[in-house]
C-alpha cells in the first residue's frame, strides 16, 4: 500500500467514526432527563486521532464535523466547534509530546483539555447571556468522557488499528531507523 | 531543497490562513446564533432533516439491540410484575365500576342538556427517531414534518398525556420539546378545584408548577391539565399529577411516559374562532333611532 492511498484510507476511517460517535449519542434509548449525560465522544475521538494520525484528520474535516455535531445534538451552534478546532490545533501542534509521554500522559492531557473546554464554554455563554450548563452536567460529562477515552484508544489501536509511529521506528541515538 | 523549503513556508502560511478563517467563521456563526436565532435554528433544522434520516442504518440496529436487552431485562422482572398487576387489577375494577357509574349519569345529564361537544382533535401519529443528546435541550426527532401537516406549536401526547410541544419543523422531521425542557412553559388546571398554574420545566422528571392559585387547597395527586389559555395547546389534555418533592413545592409527575417514548401523537387542534374587539352594547341603538324617529 503506497503512503497516499494509506492517508486517504485512514481519512476515511476517521470520517467514518467520527460520524458514528455523533450518530451514538442520538439513539432513542429514553427521554427521562434523570439520566446521566452523554460523554462527549467526537471530542475523545478526535483527540485520540490527532494523538495517532493527525494526518488523518486535517483541520477542515474536524472543522466541518464539529459543526454538524453541534447542528445535531441542539448545541449553541458553532461555539463548542469553534473549541474544539482550537483544541485539535494545539493537539497536532503537540501530538509528539502526547505521544512519546505514555497513555497516562494522554489521558491527563484529555481530562484537562476537556475541563477547560467545558469552562471556557460556559464562560462564553455567560457573557453572551445565554443559558450556561449546570455545574452537575459538566462533571457528569467529564467523568463519562474520561471513562469512555480508554475504549476509544483500545477500538482505534485494536480493531482500526491506528497506532501511529511505533517507538521501534525512531533513530536510535546514531540516527539510525529500525 | 530550498525550493521545496519554500513551498513548505507557503503551505503553512496558507494553513494558518485557513485556520484563521474557520475561526471567524464559527465565532460569527455562534453570534449570529445568539442574535437572530430563528433563523440560525431553521438552518439547523434543515441539516438535521438532511443528516439524521441518513443515519438511522446506523441507528437502528443498535436501538433494536438495545430495545431487545431491556426487553430481555423486564423478563426477569415478571413475577413480581405479575402480583402487582394483579393488585392494580383489583384496584381498576373498583374504578371501573365507579367509571361506569359516571358515564351513565354523565350521558343522561348531556342528553338533559342537549350539550354541543367540539369537533374532535384530529392527530398525526409519529415515531421518535432521535434523542436531541445533549443536556442542553430535552427534546426529540419526530419522522413527520411540513409535509403530513405538522406546524409549529402543536401539542404531542403519548396516548395518556402530554408530551410537549413542535418547535422547529423541517420538511419531513420535526423536533418535539419535552415538558420537561426548561423552556417549556404550559398553562395548566388543577383539577377538581381549578386553580391556574403554568407548568415550568426544569430538566428532571417531574416539571414545577409555578405561579399556583390558592396553593393552599392544593392536594397531592389531583390532575393537572391544560388550560388552553393563550391558544397553545388545547384544552384538557392531561399532563399529570401534583405532588410534593422534598423541599414541600409543587411539582407535576408526568403521565407520559417518557423511559418508554416511541409513537407519540401529534394534535391538529383546529384554529378556534378567534373574537376579535369587543362587542357593541346590547341595547337601544340611540343614533339611529333619533334618526328612523321622525320618518314615522
Amino acid at each position: 500500500m503506497t503512503p497516499k492511498i494509506r492517508l486517504w484510507l485512514l481519512r476515511v476511517l476517521f470520517l467514518g467514526t467520527a460520524l458514528l460517535s455523533i450518530a451514538i449519542p442520538l439513539l432513542p434509548l429514553g427521554f427521562s432527563p434523570d439520566r446521566l449525560a452523554m460523554p462527549d465522544l467526537f471530542l475523545g475521538l478526535t483527540f485520540a486521532w490527532l494523538v495517532r494520525e493527525p494526518k488523518a484528520a486535517p483541520l477542515i474535516l474536524v472543522a466541518v464535523l464539529a459543526l454538524l455535531a453541534d447542528a445535531v445534538l441542539m448545541r449553541p451552534f458553532g461555539l463548542w466547534a469553534l473549541l474544539v478546532v482550537v483544541l485539535a490545533e494545539l493537539v497536532r501542534m503537540n501530538n509528539r509530546l502526547l505521544r512519546e509521554g505514555g497513555f497516562l500522559i494522554e489521558m491527563l492531557a484529555f481530562l484537562g483539555a476537556l475541563v477547560i473546554l467545558l469552562l471556557a464554554q460556559n464562560l462564553f455563554l455567560f457573557v453572551t447571556f445565554s443559558g450556561t450548563y449546570p455545574l452537575n452536567t459538566l462533571v457528569e460529562i467529564v467523568i463519562t468522557s474520561l471513562i469512555c477515552y480508554p475504549f476509544i484508544v483500545l477500538f482505534l489501536h485494536y480493531i482500526i488499528r491506528v497506532r501511529g509511529p511505533s517507538s521501534k521506528n525512531q533513530p536510535d541515538r546514531l540516527g539510525k531507523v529500525g | 531543497m530550498a525550493a521545496n523549503h519554500q513551498v513548505n513556508a507557503s503551505w503553512r502560511a496558507l494553513r494558518r490562513l485557513v485556520l484563521g478563517l474557520i475561526l471567524v467563521v464559527l465565532l460569527a456563526l455562534f453570534v449570529l446564533w445568539r442574535i437572530d436565532n430563528p433563523r440560525v435554528e431553521r438552518l439547523r433544522m434543515a441539516i438535521v432533516d438532511r443528516f439524521v434520516p441518513n443515519m438511522e442504518w446506523v441507528l437502528a440496529p443498535v436501538t433494536r439491540f438495545s430495545r431487545i436487552v431491556s426487553d430481555y431485562q423486564s423478563y426477569t422482572l415478571i413475577y413480581e410484575r405479575n402480583q402487582e398487576l394483579r393488585q392494580e387489577l383489583q384496584r381498576m375494577k373498583g374504578w371501573q365500576e365507579a367509571a361506569l357509574q359516571l358515564e351513565q349519569t354523565n350521558a343522561q345529564l348531556r342528553a338533559l342538556n342537549n350539550v354541543q361537544l367540539s369537533p374532535g382533535l384530529r392527530f398525526v401519529t409519529g415515531e421518535v427517531i432521535t434523542d436531541s443528546g445533549s443536556p442542553f435541550s430535552q427534546s426529540g426527532l419526530l419522522n413527520v414534518g411540513r409535509l403530513d401537516g405538522i406546524l409549529d406549536g402543536q401539542a404531542t401526547v403519548d396516548g395518556l398525556g402530554l408530551v410537549g410541544r413542535i418547535s422547529g419543523v423541517a420538511e419531513q422531521t420535526s423536533r418535539i420539546v419535552f415538558l420537561t425542557d426548561v423552556s417549556s412553559q404550559v398553562p395548566a388546571i388543577i383539577r377538581p378545584i381549578g386553580s391556574r398554574a403554568i407548568v415550568h420545566g426544569d430538566n428532571s422528571i417531574a416539571p414545577r408548577l409555578q405561579f399556583v392559585e390558592s396553593i393552599e387547597d392544593i392536594l397531592p395527586g389531583m390532575r393537572v391539565v391544560t388550560s388552553g389559555d393563550g391558544g397553545v395547546f388545547p384544552a384538557d389534555i392531561l399532563i399529570g399529577q401534583v405532588v410534593f418533592d422534598n423541599d414541600g413545592k409543587l411539582r407535576v409527575a408526568l403521565a407520559a411516559d417518557f423511559e418508554t417514548l416511541e409513537f407519540v401523537r401529534i394534535l391538529r387542534n383546529s384554529p378556534l374562532d378567534k373574537i376579535d374587539g369587543v362587542g357593541g352594547l346590547v341595547g337601544i341603538d340611540t343614533p339611529e333611532i333619533t334618526v328612523e324617529s321622525p320618518v314615522e
